[in-house]
């Protein structure tokens, strides 16, 4: 069929600062690439006999699944600031506050973590393997990291202040940096095979390569792959990719949000399933499966036999084979980055979330106040930094923050929350399902394209919950943790209350932010 | 102390779905008064082109349509009103025609802009009957000037354009509906002078200033309500190597400087879709709840005012 034109007369248009790539970066960034090194050193010691290759492969469809029903969503309700208004417009505005509270609680927990992260993972052992072991020792002094942290913040916070603009150029930098440390490790170590590996870690650590193995064995650890282990350990990849659909708290700022949202989630998951996938491949290949199984798993259980004065996390392992400095540096420096740069991103959406609930009157007036030059939020950058700290101090000097290591658990109940949200909508939301572009009306098995999707949402939610509390994260399944992480959820339930509570008595009720007007 | 809760809303752009909305605001959010500050009419209309089978062929958000029967046709028009375009039938020789001529198409604009306008104006007829709230109607810079006469046809809109009127015993509000120039030169855009003349007419006629409402549709300049990507000789956003574009503030400065010089309750402002905010200069809040009309999304403004100022407000996503 020819492709027929419209008609269209001069009127003044409307255009978004964000591009699909920019949120496709952002996405990725939020994800963490590099945080694989970790990931994949904890999950190998937690879940003996993991096979980290396949996790990348079983955890990208269960991802895509949740991705593409949060890409279809924002095609009904693109403009609408993400899951909080849907759970707000289909279920009750104190469901969709309280989910996107538990998002911005674990937001701000991890940002509270960057800089002891960075030091702990990046800088620290670094300076030790160039024989700096007193500054390594200065740097890994809590109230040190607070002051690094003091200036980390103020950093996060320039670049947050001047806007959108300015936010993007720092992901792009980051993005670029991080993908040079990560193509970096990949040329050096690509060259190595386990047993090339295993002459310069045993002359260069102290530590014997054949030993790690038959010592792990001997603790338990099993000779070969372990297929429940490897489906119980993509929680940890699961874990890495929390964060690929944070582009729809954005989606005002970007521009065709329809399209946009497809390419930043569904690009960002297969561009991040890539990066996983690959750092592991070439780690297999090159110090090999059962090795790399084995020292994660001796260091997990705080084994005698470990005696590597830092984790076996993959980058520092590559550190202490590589003769290389320069390429060390390289790999570990860029490593560095990934918190730092992840911490920006959850600062710029933290911001937002402050501003948008001030905007919706949930919170008090002032937190939307923005300054005439920049344009930005400044009241709520000023507390998110003071909140910044704090989390940081609490971090540092007390356990507290522990008890978010059941952050998958609530991520999967918030997703598995909305996905309801979805898949009922067809029914509660006529009108609006009706007037939706015909790719969410499609009907698959019978059903409309969003309700399969929001089933199978919800059911791959729901496995990754159960995966995470079985034989749970932290080793065993801690019944504080669990109560901590859902007394989150009601904590938000609670501030929406009590703000619902206040503008009724005032006046107008708060339930009418995101009311739909009945439209005939 | 009495309260009048007023609801304001702008830029529905021809979005049928979003001006019923905005009827039913009034029931819905049990408003005293609800406002909606101009850019009413429609950007483009979507040819539903009746070809020798008989049958009518569209293209409609990048799909194409092939629609059999006259219920299909009711069923297209009504989802491309609801977004903001104007549907209109026409034969494949009509097409070619229009598409090849293009004072054919402005009059063709002109021609339904009208009809719309009818349509409209019956809409509230039939809506806003019997019910006891204020309607305000106002156009926007974008509007054809055939629709004011409709709009002052009308039994239950009242027509506010460029003149003082009461919103309650203690509340007056002014409306203009023109802006700066735009770069695209639209029917209603002036020199700064013009408007800065208009607002001091309309003031000198205000008795009470500090309990005034400003609903002028372009916002004041340098605020984060008039910000807008930055255009080149193309009309084309100057995009930026990092991925973004540039914004520019767009604002009148005439509308700046009569609200800092005197300090209304309030100011309704509009025009700029992506600048949805609120900001206050001085004691005045103004506001610009932004426009998502092609979503079908009545974005708004609800505010509880009373003599002694605001006692609350909300922005809605209606």
């Amino acid at each position: 069929m020819e492709k027929q034109e419209l008609f269209v007369r001069k009127a003044s248009g409307l255009v978004r600062n964000i591009s699909a790539w920019d949120a496709l970066i952002f996405n990725v960034i939020v994800m963490g690439p590099g945080a694989v090194y970790l990931y994949g050193m904890w999950a190998s010691g937690l879940f003996p006999g993991v096979d980290l290759t396949l996790t990348a492969w079983v955890a990208a469809p269960v991802c895509m699944i949740i991705g593409l029903f949060y890409a279809l969503f924002s095609v009904i309700m693109p403009r609408s600031g993400g899951d909080y208004v849907w759970a707000t417009r289909i279920l009750h505005p104190s469901i969709g506050f309280s989910m996107v509270f538990f998002i911005f609680i674990v937001l701000m927990a991890f940002v509270g973590m960057e800089i002891p992260w960075a030091v702990q993972w990046g800088l620290a052992p670094f300076l030790s393997y160039l024989g700096y072991e007193s500054l390594a020792k200065l740097l890994n002094n809590n109230y040190v990291m607070m002051g690094l942290g003091l200036v980390y913040y103020a950093v996060c916070a320039v670049i947050t202040v001047r806007g959108a603009r300015a936010f993007v150029k720092a992901v792009w930098a980051s993005f670029i940096l991080i993908i040079i440390g990560i193509i970096t490790y990949v040329i050096a170590l690509l060259p190595m095979n386990p047993s090339t590996f295993a002459s310069i870690f045993n002359s260069s650590t102290g530590m014997n390569y054949q030993d790690v193995i038959s010592k792990a064995i001997a603790n338990g650890h099993p000779t070969g792959f372990v297929f429940s282990a490897t489906m119980l350990g993509i929680v940890y990849t699961i874990l890495n990719f929390t964060g690929f659909n944070l582009s729809v708290y954005i989606a005002g700022e970007v521009k065709e949000v329809r399209k946009a949202q497809f390419i930043a989630i569904a690009g960002g998951i297969l561009v991040f399933t890539l990066i996983t996938w690959i750092i592991y491949v070439v780690t297999y290949k090159a110090m090999g499966a059962q090795f790399v199984g084995a020292i994660s798993y001796l260091a997990v259980q705080g084994s005698p036999d470990y005696t590597l004065p830092f984790a076996p996390a993959f980058h520092l392992l590559a550190m202490a084979v590589l003769e290389n400095k320069l390429l060390s540096a390289i790999i570990v420096l860029t490593w560095a980055i990934v918190p730092l740069a992840c911490g920006l991103t959850y600062i710029f959406t933290a911001v937002r979330l402050i501003f948008a609930w001030s905007f919706d009157r949930v919170l008090p007036q002032v937190f939307s106040k923005v300054d005439e030059r920049y344009n930005s939020p400044y009241v709520a950058l000023i507390f998110i930094t003071i909140l910044s700290i704090v989390f940081e101090a609490l971090w540092l000097f007390t356990p507290i923050l522990s008890y978010v290591a059941y952050v998958v658990t609530g991520w999967s109940i918030e997703i598995a929350v909305v996905s309801i949200a979805g898949a009922i909508l067809p029914y509660v939301k006529k009108d609006l399902f009706e007037a939706s572009p015909s790719i969410v009306k499609r009907k698959v098995l019978g059903l409309p394209l969003i309700t399969l999707l929001g089933m199978l949402s919800f059911f791959a939610s729901v496995y990754i919950a159960y995966a995470s509390l079985t034989p749970a994260i932290a080793g065993t399944l801690n019944e504080t943790y669990i109560i901590f992480t859902f007394g989150i959820f009601v904590l938000g339930f609670i501030i929406y209350l009590i703000s619902s509570v206040y503008h009724r008595m005032k006046g107008i009720p708060l339930e009418l932010t995101f009311k739909e007007i009945p439209p005939e | 102390m009495p309260r009048t809760r007023i609801f304001f809303t702008t830029d529905v752009h021809g979005s049928e779905r979003c001006f019923i909305k905005f009827l039913n605001a009034g029931q819905f959010y049990k408003a005293d008064c609800i406002i909606l500050g101009g850019d009413i009419t429609f950007k483009a209309i979507v040819p539903l082109v009746r070809k020798g089978d008989g049958k009518v062929y569209a293209r409609f958000l990048g799909e194409n349509y092939v629609l059999s029967s006259e219920n299909e046709v009711k069923l297209m028009e009504k989802r491309v009103r609801s977004i903001g375009f104007y549907p209109y039938q026409m034969s494949e020789e009509e097409y070619r025609e229009y598409l090849s001529n293009k004072r054919m198409q402005d009059e063709l604009f002109e021609r339904l802009v009208v009809e719309m306008i009818k349509r409209w104006v019956s809409l509230a007829e039939e809506k806003l009957r019997d019910k006891n709230f204020k309607c305000f109607i106002s156009p926007g810079n974008d509007d054809s000037r055939l629709v004011d006469e409709y709009l002052k046809s009308s039994k239950y809109i009242i027509y506010p354009e460029e003149q003082v009127v009461k919103v309650d015993s203690d509340h007056e509000m002014i409306t203009l509906g023109v802006s700066n120039i735009t770069p695209w030169h639209c029917i209603r855009d002036v020199e700064e002078n013009v408007i800065e003349e208009k607002i001091e007419k309309l003031v000198s006629q205000v008795s009470d200033i500090k309990n005034c409402i400003f609903n002028i549709h372009v916002p004041p300049y340098g605020t984060p309500l008039d910000l807008a990507p930055k255009l080149d000789e193309n009309l084309k956003p100057i995009a930026l190597p990092t991925g973004g574009v540039e914004m520019v503030n767009v604002g009148s400065t005439s509308v700046r400087k009569a609200i800092e010089k005197y300090q209304p309750l309030l100011g309704l402002h509009g025009h700029i879709h992506e600048s949805r905010g609120i900001f206050k200069i001085g004691r005045t809040l103004c506001v610009n709840p932004g426009s998502e009309y092609t979503e079908g999304i009545l974005k708004g403004f609800l505010a509880d005012i009373t003599e002694k100022g605001i006692r609350d407000y909300l922005i809605t996503t209606g």
